[in-house]
């Protein structure tokens, strides 16, 4: 039996408008959803409960950046709190985005922000947040509904650093009524462009955009929706961006770029990192004394360690911080350079002529490449006279020791390092955090100044004076800013931040 | 053939057969192929130092992620990210892999036999204890129990050791009791206990000796499983510090480079496949010529 063509046509007609809209609509939902492979853990519920740079970009996405750095302006501009003044150098006073409002719709209001100040970064013992976001402030009060003062308990002239994309507020109401738990866990009301729709500890965050959210309208092709999937492992990531399982990659390793550029669907985009990568070293035996800080320092051969572990993907720090980090000092002195016959020597004048144990101890898959850089370390530290083994203990206990203090010898990261001031004072200054229990009065002394001063200039030289101590006394190495490579879909259009946190408002969905 | 043609012409001539026919017939395939695997195993695990053209832990950054090179190269396996050799390296994780694998059978053989001797001869409470405590501890899944081990005492050989030993114990003991239950009824167990032997004296003289052949077999497949288990820890990265190297870690170190250099992770994954499969197939031969019954009904310890 032969269809006469003049039926069939209506029904090929039909047929290939269903294929095309079908096309269209798989095109249009695959705009919609982008998925990033990240490498940082979400282990809790309270957004409070942890403090690691990826989940301060996720959680202020969701309940709105109280205020932002921006980096093409090397300046922080306002967002929840839409513009500030120094009442006085202990003073400063917000003003609140009157557009602001939370999922249900009520605004957000000064009362807010000193309940989430207050109540849940300084007070509860949960709070991992207290020295990095409220760092100074004593206290937070609602000078009207719209308007927030912040005391701090000295002069500081960097607070934005400590509370701008760090400083997550959210909904009094929700916490007094059904309790901290309760809340976080199923009542998260924030006042981001994005709702936390999904929430898997150790797996995935899911989050959707508010499309009435006054900060939508600055990216009308932000994704609708963004899933950030926990990949510790770099085969993992790149398989899942070679699959298109996922659209962003987060720090793909050097050696793994050129397999991501062969395909032509993928790109790779660089950007230098402000994370500064060190070596932390507890003033406990033996590093109690500083010829043996000093000789770790001597010992590292990171000119070398760059050249061919990270492809020339990361550049040197000799001090705390590099160029185009604020207080950055290119004549800082003196520089620990790499000189094993030094290390030695010192060794000799601490008392280790015959050799000084030491285990370092490094996390395994958070930066990049952190077990091969570390393990390279180790015949590098025994050639300069230490007896050094390496420790790769799970993340969960070595980040729970190193809070805690009790990680003598470590390779770490900081990020989010624009202006060091927030991460010399908890890492170095006397009882701000256990992290490494170092303590230097004149340091000290030289941290406060620059934190108190309102001159650049003067804060500039307080800074620097304060950085050559750290270099001198030698409480940390400080290694290396890795240069970030990111594995992108061509169908994505987005700078990666320097400080690594990945804001959806950023993330442009473009036509292949 | 040619085996052949020797036989048929001896037969012609009927002179008494020679050394090679004699032995052929009794040779059982799979005791010699696995023990073949299992004693270059031994050797390369004793004579490591000896054979290894490199030390293992010595970097060479600028010669990294080097191919296999061939017979009379530098590096006949290649080299690994940090640019050790990677002959070098499996053949100091034969070593440790050694090492593991007869201390935990020797270890958990020593603790497994001794309390299913005692559980099965004694019975009463000395059997109820020891029975429930085999329950609790096989409660548990072996590998998770490894970890939480290894998370409590910390990255060490020792520390690794004791971790596989925790449940190792188990097969031995179980299977050594059954059997004792069995043998403290027979005759001359009857015998011995009538002529005033006490019960230290029958279980060491009476029930341990005939317990040997059925704890050798459950020994290599313990040992297999320890290799195993040592390999799957310290894949994890819960196992040995990295300083030792072991065909487990070599794989963990290999994961990020599992698409560009195809030769860190192969070795070591033959190696653990090689060995394994060599000592199941030594341990299945034993179990064939010490124990023909379970041959017959196909059934496996």
């Amino acid at each position: 039996m032969r269809l006469p063509v003049r039926k069939l046509r209506p029904m090929a007609f039909l047929f290939l408008l269903s294929i095309g809209l079908g096309i269209t609509a798989g095109r249009a939902a695959a705009q919609k959803r982008v998925s990033i492979g990240v490498t940082e853990t979400i282990e809790t519920l309270n957004p409070y409960g942890d403090s690691v740079s990826l989940l301060y970009g996720i959680w202020s996405e969701i309940t709105g950046p109280f205020c932002t750095y921006n980096y093409d302006k090397g300046d922080f501009e306002g967002r929840l709190a839409e513009r500030w003044k120094v009442e006085n150098p202990t003073t400063w006073v917000f003003y609140l985005n009157k557009n602001y409002k939370f999922n249900d719709g009520t605004p957000v209001t000064a009362d807010d922000v000193v309940h989430s100040m207050m109540n849940r970064v300084i007070k509860d013992p949960q709070s991992k947040q207290k020295a990095s976001v409220a760092g100074p402030i004593v206290k937070a009060e609602a000078i009207d509904k719209h308007t927030v003062k912040f005391t701090t308990d000295k002069p500081t002239a960097p607070l934005l650093g400590f509370v701008c994309d760090r400083f997550i507020v959210t909904s009094k109401a929700m916490f007094d009524k059904y309790g901290r738990d309760v809340a976080d866990k199923e009542h998260m009301m924030g006042a981001g462009p994005y709702r936390l729709k999904e929430l898997i500890p150790g797996q995935r965050l899911v989050i959707a955009k508010r499309p009435d959210h006054p900060e939508a309208k600055r990216n009308p092709r932000a994704p609708d929706e963004i899933v950030y999937r926990v990949m510790r492992e770099t085969e993992q990531r790149v398989a899942a961006l070679l699959n298109n399982e996922i659209q962003i990659a987060q720090f793909i390793p050097p050696h793994l770029r050129q397999r991501v550029e062969q395909s032509p669907n993928l790109k790779i985009t660089a950007t230098d990192s402000v994370e500064i990568m060190f070596l932390a070293m507890q003033p406990k035996p033996p590093f109690d004394k500083k010829e043996v800080r000093q000789a770790v320092c001597h010992a590292i051969n990171r000119d070398q360690i760059i050249s061919t572990l990270l492809e020339g993907f990361a550049s040197r720090l000799d001090g705390p911080i590099g160029p185009g980090q604020y207080g950055y000092d290119p004549n800082l002195k003196p520089k620990l350079s790499y000189d094993p016959e030094r290390s030695k020597k010192l060794l000799a004048q601490a008392g280790f002529s015959k050799g000084v144990d030491a285990a370092l101890q490094t996390p395994v898959g958070r930066y990049t490449l952190d077990k091969q850089l570390t393990e390279a370390m180790i015949p590098m530290l025994n050639a300069a006279g230490f007896r050094a083994k390496l420790l790769t203990p799970e993340w969960p206990t070595l980040w729970a020791g190193v809070q805690k203090g009790t990680v003598p010898f470590y390779y770490m990261g900081r990020g989010s390092v624009q202006d060091p001031s927030a991460a010399l004072h908890q890492y170095f200054h006397s009882g701000e955090t256990p992290r490494i229990g170092y303590s230097n009065p004149k340091l000290d002394e030289l941290l406060d100044k620059e934190q108190a001063e309102f001159d650049p200039k003067k804060r500039r030289q307080y800074l620097s004076q304060a950085m050559s101590i750290l270099t001198e006394d030698a409480p940390a190495c400080f290694m290396w800013r890795h240069k970030l490579l990111w594995g992108l879909n061509r169908g994505i259009d987005y700078k990666p931040l320097p400080d690594a946190r990945i804001f959806g408002m950023d993330i442009k969905v473009v036509k292949k | 053939m040619v085996f052949m043609q020797s036989l048929t012409l001896e037969s012609a001539t009927e002179k008494s057969p020679g050394w090679l026919a004699r032995i052929v017939p009794r040779l059982h395939a799979k005791a010699f192929s696995g023990g073949l695997i299992v004693l270059t195993f031994i050797l390369v695990g004793i004579f490591g130092p000896l054979l290894a053209p490199h030390d293992p832990n010595k970097q060479e950054l600028t010669a990294m992620l080097k191919p296999p090179q061939g017979i009379g190269s530098p590096h006949l396996l290649g080299t690994d990210n940090l640019g050790r050799d990677i002959f070098s390296r499996i053949i100091h994780g034969a070593r440790v892999s050694l090492l593991v694998a007869f201390a935990v059978v020797f270890v958990s053989g020593f603790i497994g036999i001794g309390l299913g001797a005692i559980s099965g001869y004694l019975g009463g409470k000395a059997d109820f204890i020891i029975q429930k405590s085999v329950e609790v501890v096989w409660a548990f899944p072996p590998l998770l129990l490894g970890i939480t081990i290894m998370a409590f005492l910390g990255q060490g050989l020792f520390n690794l050791i004791l971790a596989l030993l925790a449940q190792r114990w188990i097969p031995y003991c179980r299977v050594v009791r059954s059997q004792s239950l069995s043998l403290r009824e027979r005759d001359f167990v009857t015998a011995a206990r009538c002529l005033g032997a006490t019960k230290i004296q029958i279980i060491a003289r009476h029930i341990l000796p005939n317990l040997i052949q059925t704890s050798l077999v459950i020994g290599t497949f313990a040992m297999a499983s320890a290799i195993i288990s040592e390999a799957s820890l310290s894949f994890l990265g819960v196992g040995v510090p990295p300083e030792i190297p072991t065909w487990g870690t070599m794989l963990a170190d290999a994961r990020i480079y599992i698409s560009t250099a195809w030769w860190l992770p192969l070795f070591p994954g033959l190696c653990i496949f090689i060995t394994v499969l060599g000592i199941n197939l030594l341990g299945d031969a034993l179990r064939d010529i010490l124990d023909p019954r379970l041959k017959r009904t196909g059934s496996g310890i």
